[in-house]
């Protein structure tokens, strides 16, 4: 999975890791992408041990990531092998194998959505001061903005009558929507948004035209069983 | 006395405006209070707020009505405008007779004319070398705004600069755009928690944005947290 890219929801570019390294002291980054319930997909890892490093939580089903992918905040490590790690003791003895000294992980979060999650390395110890972590957090947020953009122009792109210019971000009616069919189908946000973005694929209209028929009530979407 | 009535007018304002900065406050509910306090005392017909967000276009963050037609023409200037304009040049760009603008933002300009707005005055945020944003101001009457009244508009502009900046440390960009950045993500929160109120409750937007504004005042929450407590179906408004 190393240098892993894929074209599962339109994101394929190791670029996006490799910001967090020229703007960070940190040695390497992975970054995952969840689409929801379906399984989430490693967009960037820009070396061989931060694939390897997300890869083993994933698989161990512990470690910071899944931390910082439930209470939404940053998990940051900067003594990893010092303390003693209750919630993930089998990853935590596997990074013993590594040259690891500090973790660092960002929730990749826009409202109550969950976009995906961003993982930092440091073969040095605390390498990320108070700036650094101000820094980090505002590259996870633009990061997030970038993935849910390429994410909601995949249909633009795809169907006709665009705007090109105005972002779907900044239309409301996509976030409210969410928040309706959330309710709906009683899913989480997340999942909502993927389902405005299936409808829209399979019927060839922009997330923006979806979301716009829900607000106006003209579209209802079922509760899944 | 007319001028006195004003001058305490003003200064009420910036008593309230300051008042609500003092220990927690929320961000975004000083950012309506502000618009609305703009509407009053500028003489202006409606008012918003817009940040610039990680991609460099401007969001709608706070505006005098939730109402999509307003909405709509202060997004509808993110792409060409007065605002944008004013954000990119750090400089205040005034639209004394929208009608008359000729042909340079053919959009925004119907779009403002159709809501009856005939006149824009748009001021920057400013932090040192940067802008964040632009406080937009429409009148439906056609004019420029007295010098008095630029004078003001520009104090409560950076009166939400700094409401926005909170930590004396804003002097790193870092911390500026982190901060920037956690008002706009409270604005896509609130947006989500919109829809849940309004599909739970069969609300307008309007009304729901009304709700969740009231409940987080009542329970002396920001809007985030009510936000929070609403998308995680925890209350229902």
């Amino acid at each position: 999975m190393a240098e892993g890219s894929s074209t599962e929801g339109g994101v394929e570019d190791t670029a996006l890791c490799a910001h967090f390294l020229v703007a960070l002291p940190v040695d390497g980054a992975a970054m995952s992408v969840f689409g929801g319930t379906v399984p989430e997909t490693v967009v960037c890892a820009t070396d061989g041990l931060a694939a390897r490093l997300d890869e083993l939580q994933f698989d161990l089903g512990e470690g910071p990531r899944w931390e910082a992918a439930r209470t939404r905040r940053p998990v940051l490590e900067p003594r990893i092998r010092e303390v003693a790690h209750p919630l993930w003791p089998v990853f935590h003895t596997a990074l013993m194998d590594t040259a690891v000294e500090a973790l660092y992980v960002f929730p990749l979060t826009l409202g109550a959505l969950d976009v995906g999650i961003v993982e930092l390395y440091s073969r040095t110890p605390g390498v990320l001061d108070r700036t650094d972590q101000a820094k980090a957090l505002v590259l996870a947020n633009e990061t997030a903005w970038n993935l849910l953009d390429r994410l909601l122009r995949v249909q633009e792109a795809a169907s006709e009558a665009v705007t090109p210019t105005a972002s779907p971000l900044s239309r409301r009616e996509i976030h409210q929507a969410t928040g309706m069919v959330l309710v709906q189908m009683n899913v989480t946000p997340t999942d909502a948004l993927l389902v405005l973005r299936a409808h829209a694929f399979s019927h060839g209209k922009t997330v923006r035209a979806i979301a716009g028929d829900v607000v106006a009530r003209r579209l209802e979407f079922s509760p899944v069983d | 006395m007319v001028t006195m009535t004003r001058a305490s007018l003003v200064s009420a304002a910036f008593v309230k405006l300051t008042d609500t900065l003092v220990g927690e406050y929320d961000v975004l509910d000083v950012l309506h209070t502000l618009v609305e306090e703009c509407v009053h005392l500028l003489d202006a017909t409606a008012a918003g707020l817009l940040l610039a967000d990680p991609s460099g276009e401007l969001q709608v963050v706070a505006s005098t009505s939730e109402e999509s037609y307003l909405v709509e023409v202060l997004q509808q200037q993110a792409g060409a405008g007065p605002c944008v304009d004013c954000y990119r040049t750090g400089k205040v760009v005034t639209m004394g007779d929208i009608a008359s603008s000729g042909d340079i933002y053919p959009d925004f300009k119907a779009a403002a004319l159709s809501q009856g707005f005939h006149s824009v005055h748009a001021i920057p945020m400013r932090v040192r070398h940067r802008a964040i944003g632009a406080l937009n101001l429409f009148r439906t009457k056609t004019g420029d705004v007295t010098p008095e009244d630029a004078a003001i508009g520009q104090a409560l502009a950076d009166v939400a600069t700094i409401s926005i900046l909170q930590e004396r440390t804003a002097h790193e960009d870092a911390v500026v755009n982190e901060q920037l950045q956690r008002a706009l993500n409270s604005r896509i929160l609130i947006e989500q928690a919109k829809g849940v109120i309004a599909q739970v409750s069969t609300v307008s937007m309007d009304e729901a944005f009304k709700r969740l504004r009231a409940d987080a005042r009542a329970k002396n929450h920001t809007m985030h947290e009510s936000a929070e407590d609403i998308i995680n179906r925890r209350i229902t408004l």
